[in-house]
């Protein structure tokens, strides 16, 4: 253990110093939903709800979507292991007495931890204009259903991550797949707009998907806008999602390492 | 000055070919990237299509004005992308940070021109096919009768908006000689170019809309071009873009000087 919690410290130096990348980035996910914000603020000058949404929930919904973007957007596939993979540099990991995939996730969660640190800033900016339309209350998104769900959320997009880097074992170009994936999250996952605006029919399908699960379902939750039942129910879906994918993962990365070739390093 | 306008696109052409070229090599590559371009250019489809299935108009445009506008958003997202972000702009942070520019100023031609158009990427031209279709039935069940005016004031704004743009973000690209490892650089205008150039600029009112139309002219780039041929705004505005366009080229010129002198290279 102690050698992952070393592992953990000099990833979060290594990330410190990185800070104005992780600043640019934070800049550049708040400007999105601030634009989105605009967008959603003009529609709503002619309507007074959209599917049932008022204004107010929409902006709430967006300003949690942004926090919680930050806290469960996995990269670190397409960012290390697509990388690694790729360069041939995968072979100093395979000969390290560390499993990969826990070095891999102490990685990303010491990014996830700066850049949300640093997403904050920006935030606060956006919070403070639009905050008379706000209905987030604090102890809604400290509730343990709210950390719990999220934690989930976070572990379903990693493996979905990594999985898209795996295929690099085989294909030389796995950049479609992490833009399938962004594709997906968009339309499905609620990163665009509320699941609730997609017609019925698709959001049905949806339920039965990964992708409702890493940003609709906790946003859902902290807005409170399940039942207790409900959230229980969502919550073993997420569990048998995350069970599938790591099962999925493990025998991907069994085929993959068989078939992986590299010299030097 | 026409002379030098000719002789830059020659070169612009060589680098064309050479793109192709390089591009055909890898013909799975091309595909893929193809692929993905394709995929974003459906994304944006889908959520017009989910927001109207919602709602009759976005700021008083209907589905199919709002087609047209789209289309236009993506002849200029191609051109931009295409040209100066995805192969240029992207890689040149990190050869300012490495100090590998040397190679180019060296060279008898303008370094700013040649680090914005050296390396082209060719798949997501294709979606310009795609975009032309949408304008093309947008303006059928909205505005038909166009007259050759009209298109040819839509041709000009949509160029010199794009022209506009590419100053901008050349410009915040440079920042990257005063801020270390700041690779992302690139990315950070992406977002909100993107974002406000595929909406229409009346979902801005009041100051932020005369910044977004005058100021930082963002609206010249998908929606002006779109109302000209929407026949919601004269032609005359084909004029104001090649001000503006001009404007904006120098001043990226001026700052690309001013950011030459703190330049210094790693002795490539």
């Amino acid at each position: 253990m102690k050698k992952y919690f070393t592992l953990f410290k000099t990833y979060l130096q290594k990330y410190i110093y990185y800070r104005a990348n992780a600043f640019i980035w934070a800049i550049f996910d708040i400007s999105h939903f601030v634009i989105l914000i605009i967008v959603w603020g003009a529609i709503y000058r002619t309507n007074t709800t959209v599917a049932g949404i008022n204004y107010s929930q929409m902006v709430s919904y967006y300003l949690i979507l942004s926090i919680i973007r930050e806290l469960v957007y996995a990269a670190g596939g397409r960012n290390m292991i697509a990388e690694e993979i790729y360069h041939g540099q995968l072979n100093i990991y395979l000969i390290k007495p560390i499993s990969y995939l826990k070095r891999v996730f102490i990685e990303e969660i010491s990014w996830r931890l700066i850049q949300t640190a640093l997403f904050f800033i920006p935030f606060t900016v956006l919070f403070l204009l639009v905050n008379k339309h706000v209905g987030i209350t604090t102890t809604a998104v400290l509730s343990p259903l709210s950390i719990i769900a999220l934690v989930f959320a976070f572990i379903i997009s990693a493996f979905i991550d990594y999985l898209c880097a795996l295929a690099g074992f085989w294909i030389t170009q796995t950049s479609t797949l992490f833009h399938l994936k962004e594709i997906a999250f968009g339309l499905l996952g609620g990163l665009a707009f509320p699941t609730k605006l997609l017609p019925g029919v698709i959001q049905n399908i949806n339920f039965g998907l990964p992708f409702y699960y890493i940003f609709s379902f906790p946003i859902e939750v902290i807005n409170q806008q399940l039942t207790i039942n409900q959230i229980a129910w969502r919550l073993i879906v997420q569990i048998i999602w995350i069970g599938l994918l790591m099962k999925f993962y493990q025998f991907i990365w069994r085929k993959g390492t068989k078939e992986y070739n590299a010299w030097g390093n | 000055m026409l002379g030098a306008i000719k002789r830059y696109l020659k070169i612009f052409l060589v680098y064309l070919k050479f793109a192709f070229m390089e591009q055909m090599g890898f013909r799975f590559n091309f595909f893929i990237g193809y692929l993905i371009d394709i995929g974003w250019l459906i994304f944006t489809i889908a959520l017009i299509n989910v927001f109207y299935s919602h709602l009759n108009n976005i700021v008083g445009w209907n589905y199919w004005e709002m087609l047209v506008l789209l289309g236009t958003f993506w002849i200029f997202q191609s051109i931009i992308y295409g040209v100066c972000v995805i192969g240029n702009f992207r890689k040149l942070p990190k050869m300012i940070w490495l100090g590998e520019l040397d190679e180019v100023l060296l060279k008898p031609l303008n370094a700013q021109v040649v680090l914005s158009i050296r390396h082209i990427w060719f798949p997501i031209f294709l979606n310009i096919i795609p975009s032309i279709w949408f304008i093309y039935t947008g303006v059928n069940h909205s505005q038909p009768g166009q007259n050759l005016l009209n298109l040819i004031s839509f041709i000009i704004t949509l160029a010199c908006g794009t022209l506009i743009v590419y100053a901008l973000w050349f410009m915040i690209t440079c920042l990257a000689f005063f801020i270390e490892q700041a690779e992302n650089l690139p990315y950070l205008p992406q977002t909100v170019i993107d974002n406000i150039t595929q909406y229409p600029i009346d979902i801005f009112t009041g100051k932020a809309k005369f910044f977004f139309s005058w100021i930082f002219p963002l609206a010249f780039a998908a929606s002006f071009p779109a109302k000209i041929l929407l026949k919601r705004l004269p032609s005359t505005y084909a004029l104001y873009s090649l001000i503006l366009a001009g404007a904006a080229l120098y001043l990226s010129h001026l700052f690309w000087q001013f950011c030459l002198k703190h330049y210094s290279s790693a002795s490539s």
